[in-house]
């Protein structure tokens, strides 16, 4: 692993809502090195983008607030950073793309509007200035004829197009991290595939660093470097990515990989779908909040949370039941 | 009724029952709202009950007018009257004449009164109209008696009438006519806007093109068209007033009713044969319910409001007849001089819309939690 | 947009035949007339007076004399102001009203917009409750009890300002703003609403996401979508501030469009009531026009077809 870029220790956001407490992330650590890509995996409700959303400082506060742990990007503590400083890196030297790239763009505004401003608030630029870079980053995200369409408004393209429209936007100041939300669980299937190949040519290009959040691990498989798998607002498997789909460690891992058709499987029909539903954040089970689903459930899982065991450089899991076991 | 149907209402039931349930709590954390209903109650306690307590307590009706006593300022005290002239017994009290012209009778004080007796007289029963039903005056003295007069808590208007008693009148005038217009409109509404969204196709286009067009009209205009018209009497209002305001209803109801039309529960109930009135009726009514009362609430305001509107111009109710719109005309006229017979109508009036506002922004907020946030 | 703009105005006349048809045989076939209510009027006078507004006639043939009168512009002669076409009460009196409802809308909209955004961007705190309690007095405070109320204490007790009558800005203002402060609570309110519905959208996390300051963010990313629901309401409500300054020329003495309205409704005249129903009718149908243009200046999903 290289030199991080983005350190999270544990981290914990949490939601003061008039139904109680909500602890939607409680103590997740990841790191990301400098044009690593991290694979944030998990449910919804699992916390995961409220991990992403924490890192970028866009948690509204209230009801939200940071009840521990650091956030470190490329040497600085973001949670002590100020409002000034952290604006200065969003959109800048960490960019965001959403879920859903037909209400994530500003509709009442054309593309040339929402694009350009980037430019000029971060490197100085007037609209004139900024209109060529933008134009080139459109065509480099495969935006045809980007020229003529810089006036248009989001309705005249395609869910795929706008999907591209916003990477070109996040890309447009190069940035070191790019934080990719379910950026394809909106468009069709066809379309996912173009914007991962998107997405992964484009991290090569600039060197970019990036967390790709999804609850697909398909998506996962030919895009990261390594893959955090997080259940209950807390992380519950670490390792590479090749490693984890071969060694799965952690039953809610491996439940997830069963219940998902793979290539190289020669008896495709059996999926096995994970029993129950994902327990809502406000109300996790005492333990490990995996117990109620779990098939190889222990006695001390309904009490304890599980302690972490570690099977070498950045693999581990949270799991009772895995003591012993070889790497 | 079968199974089938007895299931799906009871299903509806349920859901139904939840859903009120759910209101009613948020209902009630609503402070505003639920300060705003004890305020409505006591208006429309005070407005329903004011004028037979003040006439029983003091004798002040809202069309007596005492012209003595005009344009007193407000006050807790009771006042003493111009020296009147006794005109002779009366049951068990006598019945005295005041320099304009109006007989009062006191009971309590039976006997004949020696000339130049010096009595002060409680008015303790409503002013007469004239001396017919008093026993024959025999030994007519011209008796002076001060007369003692009820207390004027918001003061008397420039005819000596009691503000408070033509206030709670007023307010009586406003929320019946307010009221009664709003369930006016809320029926039309309701019909034509169920009839439009269910029926569909070309009655629908023909009903809302209607409702367009009447939206596109000034529609004030169109009361004050009605009313100069049919004349000025109060159950015109009203009905003019509804007549032309059901048309926001209609729309509502009808777009509750398309909606609903497509959900599950209606194509499983009509799945399950169902049959149209009854999907109407027991499916399709009650859920577009929430909305209508909510602009209930909010119409029953905007008809007083209005109500008001056309007194002030002149167009509403007629003297001696009072709402609140009228008291606030009278009260403009004569704020130069009497500030308290504008600013205390004005002041009613404007809770009384305060707390119907509250109340129905209350309504809607529990009731449609989505809206809020 | 030029096609779709002469399509609304030739859809304009549909519209007007309607109301100016259902206005006609709604007064005409009350009881009464123009000439009752006054004292008795010798019988040949009074033949004299239907024969020269043409009230002899059977009422199809007054009806399409009216018709054909209005195509060329002629509304007709008043009968309570004998002298006085009912063109030229209009152009006495609208002029003032306008200028009342401008200065009305102007500070309508500035009070509005500014309350319901601190409300939005403040959700929940004092500010916001403060504002939109403030929106709530507006609204239940009716221009009828607000102006005398102002004029007590601006023009009776601290002699800032002109109680009543016409001519300079200092008389504007009292009236403009009574008759627009219900209108500046509704926008605020409506405002509020609209914002609050952006603010919680993607795209304003997405503006977020990019490192905008939050004035950039209000302004450019959130007003245009936090308007739309103000917009809609302007048309139909610029409309009915006219309605709303009958009221306010009455307290105030403003020599508007209004007392005549009420004149004319007291006295049947039925040109005069008809001719102002028709100015009235005809400015709501433009202002709907308007609005719908400003809509889809506002929004491009919007297309004029």
């Amino acid at each position: 692993m290289g030199e991080p870029l983005l350190t999270v220790q544990g981290l914990k956001t949490w939601f003061r809502t008039d139904d109680g407490l909500v602890k939607a992330v409680d103590g997740v650590s990841f790191e990301v090195a400098v044009g690593e890509t991290l694979g944030l995996v998990g449910e919804s409700g699992c916390g995961k983008s409220v991990s992403a959303l924490s890192v970028m400082g866009l948690v509204p506060q209230p009801p939200g607030e940071y009840a521990g742990g650091t956030i470190h990007f490329a040497g600085r503590d973001l949670l002590e950073a100020s409002d000034r400083e952290l604006k200065k890196l969003r959109g800048n030297r960490i960019a965001m793309i959403f879920q859903d790239p037909m209400s994530s763009l500003n509709p009442y505004l054309t593309i040339e509007r929402q694009l350009t401003e980037v430019l000029e608030l971060h490197q100085g630029m007037s609209r004139a200035q900024a209109r060529p870079p933008a134009i080139e980053m459109l065509e480099r995200v495969g935006i045809p004829e980007a020229a003529a369409r810089m006036n248009d408004y989001p309705h005249q393209f395609s869910g795929g197009m706008r999907q591209r429209v916003m990477i070109a936007m996040a890309l447009l100041c190069e940035p070191e991290l790019l934080i990719a939300d379910e950026p394809t669980t909106a468009l069709d299937v066809t379309i996912q595939a173009q914007i991962l190949e998107l997405i992964d040519d484009l991290k090569r290009d600039f060197g970019t660093a990036v967390i790709l959040i999804t609850h697909d691990l398909g998506v996962v498989a030919g895009m990261t470097d390594r893959v955090l798998v997080m259940y209950g607002g807390r992380g519950v498997e670490e390792g590479s990515t090749e490693d984890l789909f071969e060694r799965p460690l952690h039953p809610y891992t491996q439940g997830l990989l069963r219940s998902i058709p793979r290539l190289d499987d020669d008896e495709p029909d059996d999926l096995v779908p994970i029993g129950g539903l994902p327990p809502h954040p406000s109300d996790l089970p005492p333990g490990c909040p995996f117990n109620p689903r779990c098939s190889r459930v222990l006695d001390r899982c309904y009490e304890d949370y599980p302690e972490i065991v570690r099977f070498g450089e950045g693999r581990w899991t949270a799991c009772w039941d895995v003591e012993g076991k070889p790497a | 009724m079968t199974t089938v149907e007895a299931a799906s209402q009871e299903v509806e039931l349920v859901r139904g029952t939840s859903l009120w349930n759910d209101a009613w709590k948020r209902l009630r954390k609503n402070r505003l709202a639920v300060w705003s209903s004890v305020i409505m109650v006591l208006l429309v306690v005070g407005c329903v009950t004011g004028p037979t307590l003040t006439q029983l307590i003091w004798g002040h009706t809202f069309d007596h007018q005492n012209l003595d006593y005009g344009a007193q300022p407000p006050s807790f005290r009771t006042h003493t009257l111009v020296p009147g002239e006794v005109v002779g017994p009366s049951g068990d009290g006598v019945a005295v004449r005041s320099p304009h012209g109006d007989v009062i009778v006191s009971h309590g004080a039976a006997g004949e009164l020696p000339s130049g007796a010096n009595l002060t007289l409680r008015r303790s029963g409503p002013p007469v109209d004239g001396v017919d039903g008093l026993e024959p005056c025999r030994r007519c003295s011209r008796v002076r008696a001060p007369v003692e007069e009820g207390p004027h808590w918001l003061g008397t208007d420039f005819h000596g009438r009691d503000l408070m008693t033509r206030i709670f009148k007023g307010g009586q005038v406003s929320l019946l006519v307010g009221l009664l217009a709003a369930v006016v409109s809320a029926t039309i509404g309701v019909l034509v806007g169920s009839v439009a969204g269910y029926l569909g196709g070309r009655v629908d286009a023909l009903l809302m093109r209607f409702v367009d067009v009447m939206y596109s009209l000034p529609y004030m205009f169109f009361v004050i068209i009605l009313v100069t018209v049919f004349g000025k009497h109060l159950w015109l209002i009203f009905v003019a007033l509804g007549a032309v305001g059901w048309l926001m209803t209609a729309r509502i109801v009808r777009g509750q009713i398309l909606s609903l039309k497509e959900r599950e529960f209606v194509h499983a109930a009509r799945s399950l044969g169902v049959r149209g009135p009854a999907i109407v009726r027991r499916h399709l009514i009650p859920n577009a319910l929430g909305p209508v009362i909510v602009y209930f609430t909010l119409t029953v305001p905007t008809m007083i409001r209005q109500e008001a509107f056309l007194s002030f111009l002149g167009l509403g109710v007629q003297p001696p007849n009072a709402s609140l719109g009228w008291l606030i005309n009278e009260g403009a006229n004569q704020m130069l001089v009497f500030w308290w017979v504008l600013v205390f109508p004005g002041a009613i009036l404007a809770i009384l819309l305060f707390a119907m506002n509250f109340i129905g922004d209350g309504l809607r907020d529990a009731l449609d939690p989505q809206m809020k946030s | 947009m030029g096609l779709f703009v002469l399509r609304r105005v030739a859809q304009l006349v549909p519209t007007l035949f309607v109301i100016v048809s259902i206005s006609f045989f709604i007064i005409r076939l009350s009881p009464g007339s123009p000439f009752t209510s006054e004292r008795a009027i010798p019988p040949e006078v009074l033949a004299d007076l239907e024969a020269k507004y043409g009230f002899d006639r059977p009422l199809m043939g007054q009806y399409f004399l009216y018709l054909g009168n209005l195509v060329q512009g002629d509304l007709g002669m008043s009968t309570k102001y004998p002298q006085m076409s009912v063109t030229e009460i209009i152009s006495l009196g609208f002029p003032v009203t306008i200028q009342l409802g401008a200065v009305a809308l102007v500070w309508a909209l500035l009070l509005g917009v500014n309350g319901g955004i601190i409300g939005a961007l403040r959700q929940n705190t004092k500010w916001d409750h403060g504002a939109m309690a403030v929106a709530m007095v507006g609204i239940s405070l009716p221009t009828f009890v607000l102006g005398p109320l102002l004029v007590l204490v601006f023009a009776l007790s601290l002699y800032i300002f002109p109680p009543g009558l016409w001519g300079t800005w200092r008389h504007i203002l009292l009236p403009g703003i009574t008759l627009g402060t219900a209108y500046a609570a509704y926008i605020a309110r409506l405002t509020r609403g609209g914002m609050l519905e952006v603010v919680r959208s993607d795209f304003v996390r997405t503006a977020r996401a990019k490192g905008l300051g939050e004035l950039v963010i209000t302004w450019r990313h959130m007003l245009k979508g936090g308007l739309l629901p103000v917009v809609t309401f302007l048309g139909p409500s610029t409309a009915n501030m006219l309605v709303g300054s009958v009221v306010i020329e009455k307290i105030f003495a403003t020599p508007g469009i209004g007392p005549y309205l009420v004149d004319a409704a007291f006295n049947r005249d039925y040109f005069l009531v008809m001719g102002i129903v028709l100015l009235y009718s005809l400015f709501l149908l433009t202002m709907n026009l308007v609005v719908d243009l400003v809509y889809g200046f506002l929004d491009p999903r919007i297309r004029f077809e």
